[in-house]
């Protein structure tokens, strides 16, 4: 939770000059623009879904594998909105909305398991829409939809729209992990019935998150379409999507505010590098740095920046090893 | 305060809790006794709806709490410890507490305020010192301090202890004692409290239940129960009864 | 077609998917009951099984059913090797182990997306359309083997669990590892078998399947659902539970092969099983 220090004038210096030059790289002509450009595009995309997840997985250890049903959903809705003729942003905003509102049933049905349970369950929602999307043809079909042209979809817009929605993201998952909700989301991950003895609503506060969480997988899924101008249900709801949503947040820093980010421009970085050369290659690699990271840094790339005395915050481990009683 | 009437829990063929009924007034230190496995921890599951009942029902302040949630049996005013204590690894000490104070209440206050009481309790229980470090850095006497503090943030009206003593020396034994009483005459809590350690227990208590194989064995003031041949001879087995 | 014809090619086609549903879940919750790992990289063996059998068939002009057999040999040394340089490694990490797992299903789907490419492949088996006539009834032969050869693994591996020794120290372990390990047992070595024998098996699941459907490496993802519906339902762990539950489940998903259209077929198992997690979150025959 506590990504960076309050206070620490040296990080948000640094902050400051990164966001200045993330806004300053459209403009100012530099070599590999371009390419920039891009990545950052698909990182800023990233980490609106990597910290969609991390809302709920980070802070109280809920491990969704169904992250793609809200992206995916997200962006077939924005696409639906755009060939109403709404305009790009509203389209967006409508199908975040929707999206979240559609998570409310989704909730209720997956919050009634726990653990793996919970985690199949996340599984099969993302598998079974994408199964349903194929299959309709007035909802895609395998051939997929397009969507109109917009503003944002062309590079400078993509990445002004994408920057901006990665800052809220950030913001508001910070300003969750901080508030009284955040506490009893990380309480939750620890321990749910201690927690329903203490009068926290469990399903009621992980519904609420739900909400939020699917929300902003569904603006981050939208934007994609936006961007792409073409969706496929094979694409946008398949697995990697929610295996990329948990490996940004975990390889970042598992239920720290920056973690998505860093983890993100990770991802992006080694697609852009390796798709063009070796397709698919960037996830074989991912999953590679993956391991290693678990093994060697279970609580993510965010250590390196952390001083030492200040790697507190939501551990990975939920199984308590509890001493057994004196018989 | 607390009605218990003809409460049964199965689990599939294993008899926790069998046809118990039992009271506990207001103001009473009640003692929950019984040998391993007699159902105590379930009975107190049972109360807290963490566990569904089989059969029976439970009132507390003449309110029916069979099909209430966990939480809002906490807002009733209903508050407990674990055996092997529960507390949130991944929360500071101060943190631990200032949640249920902020979420065990019905009407609680901003963030600062739950700080300045849960500091409160915790100087109570003897954890002030602790207030800042994560709660997984504690050891398991700390834990047990903590796991009480949090339930009182909870503003109780009974307390449910799950044998709060076990593992403690003589003189932690002392402050734990005190403290019990002090929560019953200071903060006005009422407390239901199973335990093994008979010694302080029987001290402390006005009244005990005693369960065995999970039926209500006898019930009575301390030293009636005490010399109850068939408690007795639930602890010592049969030679020993006769 | 008449009705006990009909009630015929359910039936079968109930028993030829459950076969194949209970062979595929059975390594999954050996490895959760022996190792308490979910191993959500279970269906990528599978799928990795059914490339090793496409490769030996079609570069090495192996007879498919004879193929099986190296093919199982070589998951049990991919099964040695994973869990040497990966599996045991992951014991002792608490719940986080499912990333790990998760990364191994990445890294397995896309090794196998690079070498094969993303197309839908299947193994030709040489039988074609051709029958086999039980009694009265037709059914393709091809799927009946199929289902035959699940099954008698299946009876195989239970048989050895309930009378081998190995198979008892398994199940030993399964229940307790603290008490198996007080008894002398060597629980690193058990649950290394349990974790070939798991992979092994979903490979042969995997080179059967590859016979009678068409796969690609992000196939798995289907599997992955199916296997653990049919282990919730039957109880995390339980091979009593995996195997009605894989009966239930496949039959369930043969009759309502009726009113759907095949495409959507799996969606019946998907929101079976979401709606008994819904009603009984700990599974059907689950021990607590
Ligand atoms: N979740 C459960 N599932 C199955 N059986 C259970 C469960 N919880 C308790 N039991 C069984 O119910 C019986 C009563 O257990 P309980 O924990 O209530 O005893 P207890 O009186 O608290 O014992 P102790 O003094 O050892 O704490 C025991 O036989 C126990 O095995
Ligand atoms: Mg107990």
């Amino acid at each position: 939770m506590q990504a960076i220090n309050q206070g620490n004038k040296k990080t948000v210096i640094v902050l400051g000059i990164l966001t200045l030059a993330a806004l300053a790289l459209p403009i100012v002509g530099i070599p590999y623009q371009e390419y920039a450009m891009s990545v950052l595009t698909f990182a800023f995309i990233y980490t609106l879904l990597g910290q969609s997840w991390n809302l709920l997985g980070g802070l109280a250890k809920q491990f969704s594998l169904g992250h793609a049903a809200f992206f995916g959903l997200g962006a077939f809705a924005t696409a639906a909105c755009s060939s109403l003729g709404m305009p790009a942003l509203i389209s967006l905003a409508v199908g975040g909305v929707a999206v979240a509102v559609f998570s409310l049933p989704i909730g209720l049905i997956c919050f009634s398991a726990r653990g793996p349970y919970f985690t199949i369950i996340t599984l099969a929602i993302a598998e079974i829409l994408r199964i349903v999307f194929l299959w309709r043809p007035e909802l895609s079909g395998s051939e997929g939809i397009l969507l109109p042209p917009s503003i944002f979809s062309t590079r400078i817009g993509i990445y002004y729209l994408t920057l901006g929605l990665t800052a809220a993201s950030i913001f508001t998952f910070r300003w969750m992990a901080r508030s009284k909700q955040g506490l009893a989301l990380v309480a939750i991950g620890d321990d749910e019935d201690a927690c329903s003895e203490i009068g926290i609503k469990v399903k009621y506060i992980k519904s609420s998150t739900l909400l939020v969480s699917a929300g902003m997988a569904a603006v981050a899924g939208g934007c994609y379409g936006l961007f792409t101008q073409y969706l496929s249900p094979n694409d946008v709801f398949s697995i990697n999507y929610s295996l990329e949503a948990i490996f940004i947040s975990t390889i970042g820093g598992i239920g720290s505010a920056f973690g998505p980010l860093v983890g993100a421009l990770l991802v992006s970085l080694l697609e852009e590098t390796l798709n063009p050369l070796v397709p698919g290659a960037h996830l074989l690699v991912l999953g590679a740095i993956l391991i290693t990271i678990m093994f060697l840094l279970p609580k993510g790339l965010v250590t390196l920046f952390k001083k030492s005395d200040d790697k507190q915050g939501p551990r990975m481990q939920i199984k308590i090893k509890r001493r057994q009683p004196a018989a | 305060m607390l009605e218990v009437k003809q409460v049964s829990k199965y689990f599939g063929g294993v008899q926790a809790v069998e046809n118990v009924s039992l009271a506990v007034e207001e103001g009473e230190i009640v003692g929950l006794i019984g040998p391993n496995g007699s159902g105590k921890t379930t009975l107190f599951n049972l109360i807290t709806r963490i566990y569904p009942l089989t059969a029976g029902d439970i009132y507390f302040k003449g309110k029916l709490i069979n099909k209430m949630s966990p939480s809002d049996v906490c807002h009733l005013g209903i508050s407990r410890t674990h055996q092997i204590p529960r507390p949130f690894h991944s929360l500071s000490v101060r943190q631990n507490v200032s949640l249920a104070y902020l979420y065990g209440r019905k009407n609680p206050g901003d963030r600062a305020e739950a700080n300045s009481e849960a500091e409160r309790l915790l100087e109570l229980v003897g954890l002030k010192d602790f207030a800042q470090i994560p709660a997984s850095q504690l050891n398991d006497v700390q834990c047990k301090v903590l796991e009480l503090a949090r339930s009182l943030a909870t503003d109780p009206k009974l307390l449910l202890l799950d044998e709060i003593l076990a593992g403690l020396n003589p003189g932690e034994l002392t402050f734990f004692q005190e403290l019990i009483l002090k929560i019953r005459s200071e903060l006005k809590i009422t407390v239901f409290w199973c335990e093994h350690i008979m010694r302080v227990l029987m001290k402390t208590v006005d009244r005990v239940v005693c369960l065995d194989y999970g039926r209500k064995v006898c019930e009575g003031s301390p030293s009636v129960v005490a010399n109850n041949p068939e408690v007795i001879e639930c602890y010592l087995g049969k030679a020993a009864g006769e | 077609m008449d009705y006990s014809t009909l009630a015929m090619q359910l039936f079968l086609t109930g028993i030829f998917l459950s076969s194949l549903y209970i062979l595929v879940t059975f390594g999954l919750t050996m490895i959760f009951g022996v190792m308490e790992i979910v191993n959500f990289a279970h269906a990528s063996f599978a799928i990795l099984g059914g490339y090793a059998c496409l490769l030996a068939v079609t570069s090495l002009g192996m007879d498919p059913f004879v193929a099986l057999v190296p093919v199982v040999a070589f998951m049990a040394l991919v099964g040695w090797l994973t869990f040497e340089f990966f599996a045991r490694y992951t014991l002792d990490v608490g719940d986080a182990h499912v990333v790990h797992y998760y990364a191994l299903l990445l890294i397995i789907s896309n090794v196998l997306a690079l070498i094969f490419g993303l197309d839908y492949k299947f193994v030709p088996s040489g039988l074609g359309y051709s029958q086999i006539e039980l009694g009265p009834f037709k059914y393709p032969l091809l799927k009946f083997l199929v289902a035959i050869i699940s099954l008698a693994t299946v009876a195989g591996l239970s048989l050895y669990l309930k009378k081998s020794v190995i198979g008892k120290k398994i199940r030993a372990v399964s229940q307790s590892k603290e008490s198996a390990e007080i008894m002398g047992i060597d629980s690193l070595k058990i649950r290394r078998i349990t974790w070939i024998i798991g992979v092994s098996s979903a490979g042969l699941m995997g080179a059967l399947v590859g016979l009678v459907n068409p796969f690609s490496p992000y196939a798995g993802t289907t599997y992955l659902i199916v296997a653990f519906s049919v282990a919730i339902l039957g109880g995390m762990g339980s091979l009593f539970g995996t195997i009605v539950a894989g009966f239930i489940i496949g039959m369930t998903e043969s009759l309502f092969s009726l009113f759907l259209p095949s495409q959507i077929s799996p969606v019946v198992a998907f929101v079976f099983i979401i709606g008994v997690l819904m009603v009984k979150p700990e599974g059907l025959f689950s021990r607590a």
